[in-house]
């Protein structure tokens, strides 16, 4: 599986607006919906669902990174939404080392496909394992060079 | 599962199988790292030849684990012997929702 097979064009998010974790879920989550991945109906329970997920324990897994996500019904294939921060002191998002969050990856896949969700953790991380990669990802100007970064192009 | 002591320090070893739900995914993950870390043991988490960092979520992700997976736990520190039940028991407790 690659990062691009389940990312959405249309929902990477180059310079995030949100200043809090709610905040950026929210953003992320009307990407999704904006660039079809998440139907009208679902959008506002998605965006509760991946905050009820966060409450259970912080996404942020450490160096920057967080990847928020919750299985949903309406969901019939797994989608990704991407986003990176500019705000000099990030998002906070009370992760595992304490740092403030920069790049984020938003993934909704159904409910009845765990194994398929499993791998795209896997994906992500093995994606950002190096910093190298992840200072490219941060240093990407717009959405269409994150996508060329990200799928070869 | 085997133990050793060494001058004071304890070196503890045990295969176990994963049962979360939906394999070792972020929420046993992020626990297991979490809980790690209060530990001075150095925590080393194997799925075959692919060994992670147990204070790593990251790393433990990496591992890609489905349920059922045989992964190997290793505690190395004086410590050793108050971290393995709670670690393990982590990995094996079935009881996260699929998140």
């Amino acid at each position: 599986m690659r990062f691009t097979n389940f990312l959405k064009r249309g929902a990477i998010l180059p310079d995030l607006a949100a200043g809090t974790r709610e905040e950026a879920i929210a953003e992320m989550v009307a990407a999704l919906h904006a660039a079809g991945a998440i139907d009208d109906a679902s959008r506002a329970d998605v965006t509760a669902a991946v905050l009820r997920r966060e409450q259970l324990g912080s996404t942020g897994i450490g160096r920057g990174i967080a990847i928020p996500h919750s299985r949903h019904a309406s969901a019939t294939s797994l989608v990704g939404g991407l986003a990176v921060s500019r705000r000099p002191g990030g998002i906070p998002f009370d992760a595992i080392d304490g740092e403030p969050v920069f790049v984020l990856v938003l993934l909704v896949s159904p409910q009845d496909r765990p194994g398929e969700h499993l791998r795209a953790l896997d994906c992500v991380v093995q994606t950002f394992r190096d910093d190298a990669t992840l200072a490219r990802l941060r240093g990407c100007r717009t959405a269409d060079e994150m996508w060329a970064m990200l799928s070869g192009e | 599962m085997g133990a050793t002591a060494v001058g004071g320090t304890s070196i503890r070893r045990t295969v176990i199988v994963a049962n979360p739900p939906d394999g070792l995914h972020m929420r046993p993950a992020t626990a297991f790292a979490k809980l790690a870390r209060g530990f001075r043991c150095a925590v080393t988490v194997r799925n075959g030849e692919k060994a992670a960092d147990g204070r790593s979520p990251t790393d433990l992700l990496m591992l890609f684990a489905p349920p059922g997976t045989e992964l190997v736990v290793e505690l190395d520190g004086e410590d050793a012997d108050i971290a393995l039940d709670p670690l393990v028991a982590i990995l094996t407790a079935g009881e996260y929702d699929p998140a």
